[in-house]
Order: C-alpha cells, then sequence, then structure tokens
C-alpha cells in the first residue's frame, strides 16, 4: 500500500492518524475560497515532490500525477515489486480518478480568460488519464491501464476491476486505488449545490451541516497471493468481491430508500460468496449529507436486517474528507487496516446521532474488535454505487 | 461466459442513428469538414463534428433541456442499440425511465471529453463573477460519468454502470471491460462504447501544438495517406449491447458477433504523445489473437486506429505488419477515422462497424487515403468490399501509451 492524505505522507501516518481519530481538516490554502461560502477542507500538507520526477517534468506535472507518483512509489517498495522477477508486461494499472489535473487546468483556462497564451501542454493534464498513464511509464508497467471516473465509486469500482483481471489471470499484479485532489471546480461545485459544511463534517450526526471535501492518493497493489507470498510482500487483506449498481433515480441525489446501494452490497456479497451473516463491519460512504447518511443507513438496515445495529459502520470521512474519485480507495484501504490489525477507526465529528440513523458508527475513539469480513461502500454522482468486500487473510 | 454483441446504436457526424453512419462509410464518404474559424489562436483545421439540434427524439424535453451533449449523444444511442436488438427499456414521460424488463442491462462508456463543455462554462462563470456564479445545475454534469448516469436515468437500466478513460481507445477499453464484467458473472447484459465531443479549449491547445491537421488542401488527408499531417478531431456516440451468450439465447435474440478476445498493453513514450515504438502495439494484437484462439489469417480484416498523424500511422503499420506476419499481404486493413475524426469514441465506431460486417458481410471502406504512404506494407481498402467476413481486429492506439486490441468473431452456432 502507499497513501497520502491530510493525516500524513504515508500509508502507516495515515492509518495511524485514522486510529487516533485525527481530524485532518483545516483551511484550504492551495486557491482563494474568500468568495466561497465555506473555507474549510482535508488538504495535503507540504511533500516532497522533488525525488518524483526530473524538474521539467515536475512542472508540467498536475498535483494529481504528483500525489499518485509518490503514493505509487511507496506501493511498489512496499509490496517490494521488481524482487525475485516478475513479468512488467503482466503488470498494470487501473484507477479511480476524477479532478487529480484540474487545478492546472483552471490555471490555464483563468490564464487564457485573462487573454494569455498559457503552454498548450498545461491543458492536457486534466484529461483523466493523465496520472495513470504516468505511473505506468515511470514504473514501467507494460500491462492493462485504464481510469475510472464514475465521480465518488471511481475507486471502488476500480479495485474490484483490478481483483478481476488478477483473478481472471489477464495480469499478474496490478496497481490500483485512486487518485484526487482538490480544484476550485469540486470546490465551488459543491459549495453551489449547498453540500458542504463550513467546519468539519460530521457524519450521521443529528447537527451534520455536509460534507467537507478532501484529496488524497492511495494505491493498492493486487496480485495472488502465492505470488505474493514467494516473494515476502507484506499481505494486508484479500479482495473476496465486489458489486456494482446503479440507482437509475437521479443524477445528484441516492435513491432514498437505498435501493442502489442495497443491490450493489448484495452483488458484493454474492461475488465473495458469501452471506449476510459473514460481515462484521463496513466501512461506510457516510458524507454527512442528511440523504446519503439516512439512505445508506436504511440500506444497511435492509441488507443485515437485525444484525445492522451489532455490526460496526464507519465513516472516515470526518477526519480525511470526501476524497471523490479517491474516497473508494482510502477507504478501501482504512478496511484492509482494520482487518488486518483489528481495529476499526472511530466516525470522528459524531457526537449526537441524527435519530433517523440509529446503528452503531464507533462515535469517539477507534475500537479493538475481532473482524473476519469488511464491506467497503461507495455512492455516487449519477447512482453510480459500488461496494468492495475484504477478507482478513488468516480467516 | 461469452459475451456477444445483439444491437447498435450510434449519432454520428453522419446523422443519427445506424442507417445514416453504414450508407456515409459504405459510400466511401468522408465526414471530415473544414472548422469555421472562431476560437481566437486557432489555424485553419479540420473536425466530424456532429450537428446540432441532438434529440429529444423520444425522451421527455423537460428532462432533455437539462443535458450536456455528450448525455444526448450517449442516451440517443443506448436506446437505439436497446430497440435494434429487440429490448423493452423505454424512456418515462417524467425523466426517469422504466427498464422493464431491461432494468438488468448495465452502461460502460468510454470518454476523455465528456464533462469538459460543462467544466468550462463552470469555471467562466468561476473566474469572470465569482463563486457565487457558479450553477448548482451545471455542475453535476462536470462529471464524465453523467453521460453513461443519464442513460441509466433515463432508460431506467439500474445494472452496473462505468465510465472509464484511456484517451482515444476509451471507447473499445470500455467495451473490453463489459466484455469482462460479463465473463466475471457481474453483469449478464451491458451498453458498452463510447462517446465525445470536441471542446474549444482542447481543440484550440491541440491546434496550438500542431498535432492536428492543417486545412492546407482541398481535402482532409487521413490514415496512412502520404501528405497526412494530423488527425481531424471527431465527435460521435457509438453503443453496443453486449450480453451473455446464454441471456441472448433465453430471449431469443440472434447475435451478430461475439467478443473473442481482449488485450490492453502500455507502450512507452512521452507524455500525451502516441505510442513511440511497434513493440507494444503489435504485443497487443497477438495477444487478442491467441486469447481468440484466432490466427491473423482467420480475420476478415483489420480495423486499425490509424488516423493520420504521422506518428501513429507509421507506428500502427509497423505494429500490425510484425503482429500479422505473413498473413499481412492477404488481411484488407481498414480505418475509419478519415470519416469519423478521431476521438474517444471512434474506436468504438470501429467496433460496431466490426460486428454489422460480421453480421451483414463487408469490409468497410478508408476514406480520406488519396496517395498511399510507401511505407505502410499493408493492404489497406480503398473501396467497399462485399463477401463474408469470420473475425475482425478492432485497434485502438491513444496518446499516454495504452493499446487495446478486440477481436470480434462470428458467434459460435
Amino acid at each position: 500500500v502507499g497513501a497520502i492524505s491530510a493525516l500524513g505522507a504515508n500509508a502507516a501516518a495515515t492509518w495511524e492518524g485514522m486510529i487516533a481519530g485525527r481530524v485532518g481538516i483545516g483551511p484550504v490554502t492551495l486557491f482563494d475560497t474568500s468568495g466561497d461560502r465555506t473555507h474549510t477542507a482535508a488538504q495535503i500538507g507540504e511533500f516532497d515532490a522533488g525525488r518524483l520526477a526530473p524538474a521539467r517534468e515536475l512542472r508540467r506535472a498536475s498535483r494529481g500525477d504528483l500525489i499518485g507518483l509518490h503514493a505509487a512509489l511507496e506501493a511498489a517498495l512496499d509490496a517490494r515489486i521488481g524482487r525475485a522477477g516478475g513479468d512488467p508486461r503482466r503488470m498494470g494499472i487501473l484507477l479511480g480518478g476524477g479532478a487529480g489535473g484540474l487545478l492546472q487546468a483552471e490555471e490555464y483556462l483563468q490564464a487564457a480568460l485573462a487573454g494569455r497564451r498559457p503552454a498548450p501542454s498545461r491543458a492536457l493534464g486534466f484529461f483523466p488519464a493523465t496520472t495513470a498513464d504516468r505511473i505506468a511509464r515511470d514504473l514501467g508497467l507494460r500491462g492493462t491501464c485504464n481510469t475510472v471516473l464514475t465521480a465518488c465509486s471511481s475507486a471502488t469500482i476500480a479495485i474490484g476491476m483490478a481483483a478481476a483481471l488478477v483473478a481472471s489471470g489477464e495480469e499478474d499484479l496490478v496497481l490500483t486505488g485512486g487518485v484526487e485532489a482538490l480544484s476550485r471546480t469540486t470546490y465551488s461545485g459543491f459549495n453551489a449545490l449547498r453540500l458542504v459544511d463550513p467546519e468539519a463534517c460530521r457524519p450521521f450526526d443529528r447537527d451534520r451541516r455536509g460534507m467537507s471535501l478532501g484529496e488524497c492518493a492511495v494505491i493498492l497493489v493486487l496480485e495472488r497471493l502465492d505470488d505474493a507470498r514467494r516473494r515476502g510482500a507484506p499481505l494486508y487483506a484479500e479482495v473476496a468481491g465486489f458489486g456494482i449498481a446503479a440507482d437509475g433515480h437521479h443524477m445528484t441525489a441516492p435513491e432514498p430508500g437505498g435501493d442502489g446501494i442495497v443491490r450493489s452490497m448484495r452483488a458484493a456479497l454474492r461475488s465473495a460468496g458469501i452471506s449476510p451473516d459473514d460481515v462484521d463491519h463496513v466501512n461506510a460512504h457516510g458524507t454527512g449529507t442528511e440523504q446519503n447518511d439516512r439512505a445508506e443507513t436504511a440500506a444497511v438496515k435492509r441488507v443485515f436486517g437485525e444484525r445492522a445495529r451489532r455490526i460496526p459502520i464507519v465513516s472516515i470521512k470526518g477526519m480525511v474528507g470526501h476524497c471523490l474519485g479517491a474516497a473508494g480507495a482510502i477507504e478501501a484501504f482504512a478496511t484492509a487496516m482494520a482487518l488486518r490489525d483489528g481495529v476499526v477507526p472511530p466516525t470522528a465529528g459524531l457526537r449526537t446521532p441524527d435519530p433517523a440513523c440509529d446503528l452503531d458508527y464507533v462515535p469517539g475513539a477507534a475500537r479493538r474488535v475481532a473482524l473476519r469480513v469488511a464491506l467497503s461502500n461507495s455512492l455516487a454522482f449519477g447512482g453510480n454505487n459500488g461496494t468492495l468486500a475484504l477478507r482478513r487473510l488468516d480467516a | 461466459m461469452r459475451a456477444v454483441i445483439t444491437g447498435a446504436g450510434a449519432v454520428t457526424p453522419f446523422g443519427a442513428g445506424l442507417p445514416a453512419l453504414v450508407e456515409g462509410i459504405l459510400a466511401g464518404r468522408s465526414a471530415v469538414g473544414p472548422e469555421p474559424m472562431d476560437g481566437a489562436w486557432r489555424r485553419a483545421l479540420w473536425a466530424a463534428r456532429v450537428r446540432d439540434p441532438i434529440g429529444p427524439g423520444p425522451f421527455s424535453p423537460m428532462a432533455w433541456r437539462r443535458l450536456d451533449r455528450c448525455s444526448r449523444m450517449a442516451a440517443l444511442a443506448a436506446l437505439e442499440a436497446l430497440a435494434s436488438a429487440g429490448e423493452t427499456a423505454r424512456p418515462a414521460a417524467g425523466g426517469a425511465g422504466d427498464g422493464g424488463l431491461t432494468a438488468e442491462v448495465g452502461v460502460v462508456l468510454g470518454t476523455m471529453s465528456a464533462g469538459v463543455e460543462p467544466l468550462r462554462d463552470l469555471l467562466t462563470a468561476l473566474f469572470r463573477e465569482g463563486p457565487q456564479s457558479v450553477s448548482p445545475m451545471v455542475f453535476p454534469f462536470t462529471v464524465p460519468n453523467a453521460a453513461a448516469s443519464q442513460c441509466s436515468i433515463l432508460l431506467g437500466l439500474k445494472g452496473p454502470n462505468l465510465t472509464v478513460c484511456q484517451m482515444e481507445a476509451s471507447g473499445l477499453g470500455a467495451i473490453a471491460a463489459a466484455a469482462m464484467l460479463i465473463e466475471e458473472g457481474a453483469a449478464e447484459a451491458i451498453l458498452a462504447g463510447g462517446v465525445d465531443e470536441a471542446p474549444s479549449a482542447v481543440v484550440e491547445a491541440w491546434s496550438r501544438m500542431r498535432i492536428l491537421a492543417p486545412a492546407r488542401d482541398r481535402r482532409f488527408r487521413g490514415p496512412f495517406d502520404a501528405r497526412r499531417a494530423g488527425f481531424a478531431p471527431g465527435e460521435g456516440a457509438y453503443v453496443v449491447l453486449l450480453e451473455s451468450a446464454e441471456r441472448a439465447a433465453r430471449r431469443g435474440a440472434r447475435p451478430w458477433a461475439e467478443v473473442a478476445g481482449t488485450a490492453t498493453v502500455h507502450a512507452r513514450g512521452p507524455a500525451h504523445a502516441w505510442p513511440g515504438d511497434a513493440g507494444e502495439p503489435r504485443r497487443a494484437v497477438s495477444l487478442a489473437l491467441e486469447r481468440a484462439g484466432l490466427r491473423a489469417a482467420d480475420l476478415g480484416y483489420v480495423a486499425a486506429s490509424a488516423n493520420g498523424a504521422q506518428r501513429l500511422d507509421a507506428v500502427e503499420a509497423e505494429a500490425l505488419g510484425r503482429a500479422l506476419g505473413s498473413a499481412a499481404e492477404r488481411v484488407p486493413v481498414s480505418a475509419l477515422k478519415g470519416a469519423l475524426g478521431e476521438s474517444a469514441a471512434g474506436c468504438a465506431a470501429a467496433a460496431l462497424l466490426a460486428a454489422l460486417s460480421i453480421r451483414d458481410g463487408f469490409v468497410p471502406p478508408t476514406a480520406g487515403l488519396a496517395d498511399p504512404a510507401s511505407g505502410v506494407r499493408l493492404e489497406v481498402v480503398g473501396e467497399a468490399r462485399r463477401g463474408p467476413v469470420r473475425a475482425v481486429l478492432v485497434n485502438a492506439l491513444a496518446t499516454g501509451g495504452t493499446c487495446v486490441s478486440v477481436v470480434l468473431s462470428r458467434p459460435a452456432a
């Protein structure tokens, strides 16, 4: 695994921050928010980009490219890619993307609107395939290269598809996950929809006022278990199954009864060959908007019935913000670490639960609990739902 | 489970619908025309534009007026694909569709431009007037998955819904991804293909990078032409209905073709440039053929990715020559981008026509080819040919390095 988030510039710091319940949401300094209704987000702190590429390349790279490469290098080192052979022609990349290149594209358009002539190559970094192309090139991955764009469920679906590529034998190893950078577009867009909390978001809380935006790059390395063991790579969790299902309902609002995410969770259980009774943790989408939190709570109740109240359900968005196209990646990472370490992070920001949200959301502090199987849910603009089923490796 | 193609739909620079597309292509016409000189920095150049207005057809005008162009093109193509396959999904008066028996159908679209025009509108308001002028109606259409999502919303399609970007290989990559989801059992039926428009900001940037064909000749010099000097941006939506062979048999639908083999590889090269050498594109072709269990000599033709760019066409010609080996002398090669322009959806158009060619028995011609380049040792098809086609290799090479090859073949009886 490799990660860079508002909680830290590597996977260990990000996970330790989550277990400590640390809130990474603070003032936005990447761009001017003085005209917006809100001024906070989970922004990544300073990090050393100098080692990632030659200076000339760095100038052309977008913020998404830089954080993506940063996390990919950590993941490649962690997984010991390149040790004991391995055929780069059977190694691919399948990322969840979003607005990773927008911050630079915005500057291009801003300059063009002002009548200047910005370098045209600056405009091309917004193409959502750019970050995956760059990582493939820099790491020498010569198999599949693809980027999934389903807004806030991009990375969840990408990880599921990547697992299918490995399971089917099409690739030996796939770098997957997601990359998302803060941008003026998403910041002012979600503000225009009045979905942003002026302070750190409070998922499932009675007094919540919306989401907090965030940014991160999280890369997971997927491969067959025996390959990983042979190379001595660290083992985190197994991708047991995945599900994808559309609401077919509305562009920005989830189906109120959670119908789409119910079908997505059930498809993930089916694909993993397990029953709802096997699941003992859910990493929720939990954005902190009323529509999401209620629809998702209803969906969890429909899938798990009476057991729903006994399953710890966590939203990490009160700490790392809503990382949109990469949200599913940092949440899958948190889910895998929870399975490995037997500890679930808290739902930071939750103090007084919304009466309509009456499940066990693990308020306050992280909790030690033996876990075998967990789900990670993502909902998205357009009703593009996705669910991953992850399993503890010795289970 | 094998994935078969049982229907298709398109919105194209030749007009909306398969008949307009097939007629234009088989006549050897090109939809590439000169661009109006409306951009401040733009040189005279070519493009294959889809003419407005698009739709609404049977869709609700109330729902239609909210949609961006890519969503409109995709929805019309999706509707035609379902109808041509004998599916029952229909748009509903209130906007949200009733999937009926086809509610299980998924959507996988490839695009590199969906959302860019709405994004430009949003940012223009943001930079000129400030955040308070950003429209909550426009923002949801800045996400690239709006088009695929609108197909789901308008037609009530509740299966897996996703959008992928592999630059100019996106549409074919979407078909390959959908075939994988069906083979893995994650879905039984998926509308798959590509949608793209040519946003003015992108065309301007490309034009200033001098990678677009200049409009200095009387006509666009396209794929494999000796005087080619760049590509022409294209627009359109091209969608096929993929389903498991079992589902098609169950409902009595006759498959046009089956997805026999797919391969995706990544080639070295500079950022934002076409693959730098023929090695990896050649490997994608060989892998797709191997996975299909076919030899090069079994191919009725090759649908090439060539678009008129100097390097792309030369690299692909070398890759195809090496992958086809001795069969290169006999297997015809056809390239559509002289007719339809280059886009993330162009390779889906090639796959759609390949499925039709297997069903109906033809090889589409290469429009925009006047003087064949001497270095291209391939049997490039000048005029349409008639005759049975057993299998087609569809090739897509993309800037950034991704190469997708897909073999479609006559469905097993």
